[in-house]
């Protein structure tokens, strides 16, 4: 027997290629420890050797397989790092950005507006008379008393009985609808000098295209800003 | 997609030498590995911890191959086991650096493995199969591709043959014999 012909005889009896004849036959001469090769080599010898060659292959296939997966993950790992790193970037930038037109926008819109309504409300209340002669019920008495309170500068609380007064949500149920204009005339007023001119302004555009008693007051006024 | 095996369907896989179900594995344990060896070893080195699990796996297929590990075996659990290898791979690489090994002693994860699985972790390399392994790393072409690809990729002769220009798929075939037998020369002694 050829040294080749060996070879493919383990190879086949590893790969389980042999019929059962072939096998017991081939294990017959495993056990042969009578060595009737020349090479003075024995077949299981041999045959170890082969094992161990075919798996320094595959363990040779696994470790590159082991590497590229590696090399896929780390790759992964940067992607995500590189991602995670734009997204900050984009973040910290983006609210960099929205920073500084905020500031933009209150330094040149927001706070002029907001300048000209305090003036306005300051104006008003300072001419404005009080609602005594329109009756003495209740809710006369309490714009009257916001009135005073606005006329000596104590606006919060001025808004919170402005409040109770003027109720949208209530607007169908109110009798008189000229104490709930003045409500909403002063809930204007006291949002405008406070500095909330976002609301005053929304306010305002209501009150301007409505039926109210100061539709025209609020349509200047929203020119003049 | 793989699902989740259970221990001893990893360990048939294994020694089956399915890829997939390899890679799933090696994905899978990467993580908690390399995070209990870098805290009870402290190690920081990613590189350097990467390389131990590597080496660790390579290990733990090598056992399963060589029936040192097997289904009846394993009676804690194969993560377990994985870790035990990957602690003898820590030990080997301080020794070979000369570095002393400080661990956590306290924090530890000692999983309970199998008396033959611990002989086999701590046993000492056979010469020979280090010189066979180097032979095989650094064996030419076209030996490499074709044994590669029929002994690990599992590729039929056919296919082989037809990416390879071979006549037909038993020229492939006898190509493997004469690479084979050409490494074995390297080792037979008469």
């Amino acid at each position: 027997m050829t040294n080749l012909e060996k070879t493919i005889l383990i190879d086949r009896y590893l790969a389980g290629e042999m019929t059962e004849e072939e096998k017991v036959s081939f294990e017959r001469l495993l056990s042969d420890t009578d060595s009737s090769y020349t090479d003075k080599v024995s077949l299981k010898d041999e045959m170890n050797l082969q094992k161990e060659i075919i798996l320094a292959i595959q363990e040779r296939g696994l470790r590159e397989m082991l590497q590229r997966e590696e090399a896929k993950i780390r790759e992964d790992e940067e992607h995500h790092r590189r991602i995670r790193r734009i997204t900050l970037w984009s973040l910290s930038a983006g609210g960099t950005t929205s920073a500084i037109a905020a500031v933009f926008a209150f330094m040149l819109v927001i706070s002029p507006m907001a300048q000209l309504m305090q003036n306005y409300s300051n104006q008003y209340v300072a001419g404005v008379e009080v609602y005594a002669s329109r009756g003495d019920d209740e809710l006369t008495q309490s714009l009257n008393e916001a009135l005073l309170l606005m006329q000596s500068d104590q606006w919060s609380e001025a808004e919170k009985i402005v409040d109770a007064v003027y109720q949208p949500e209530k607007n169908a149920e109110v009798e008189r609808q000229d104490l709930y204009d003045e409500a909403e005339w002063l809930k204007t007023v006291c949002l405008m000098h406070r500095g909330k001119t976002i609301r005053a302004k929304r306010m305002l555009r209501k009150i301007a295209n409505s039926d109210s008693h100061y539709q025209s007051r609020a349509a200047e006024l929203l020119k003049s800003l | 997609m793989i699902k989740l095996l259970s221990d001893i369907e990893y360990i048939a896989a294994f020694r089956a030498n399915d890829q997939a179900v390899i890679t799933a594995y090696y994905k899978r344990q990467r993580e908690p590995f390399i995070r209990d060896i870098s805290k009870n070893f402290h190690i920081s080195n990613q590189e350097m911890l990467t390389d131990i699990f590597q080496e660790a796996i390579v290990r733990f297929w090598r056992n399963i191959q060589e029936e040192k590990l097997t289904e009846a075996t394993l009676t804690g659990s194969l993560a377990g086991y994985l870790y035990k290898v990957g602690v003898n791979v820590v030990h080997e690489t301080f020794r070979r650096e000369g570095k002393s090994i400080a661990v956590d002693v306290e924090n530890e994860r000692i999983p309970h493995v199998d008396p033959i699985g611990m002989e086999i972790v701590r046993g000492v390399e056979d010469e020979q199969n280090v010189k066979i392994r180097r032979t095989v790393t650094n064996m030419g072409e076209p030996c490499s591709t074709l044994l590669l690809e029929f002994y690990w990729d599992r590729r039929s002769w056919e296919s082989i043959a037809f990416d390879h220009n071979y006549a037909d798929a038993n020229s492939a075939k006898t190509q493997k014999y004469k690479c084979i037998q050409k490494l074995k020369a390297l080792f037979l002694k008469p």
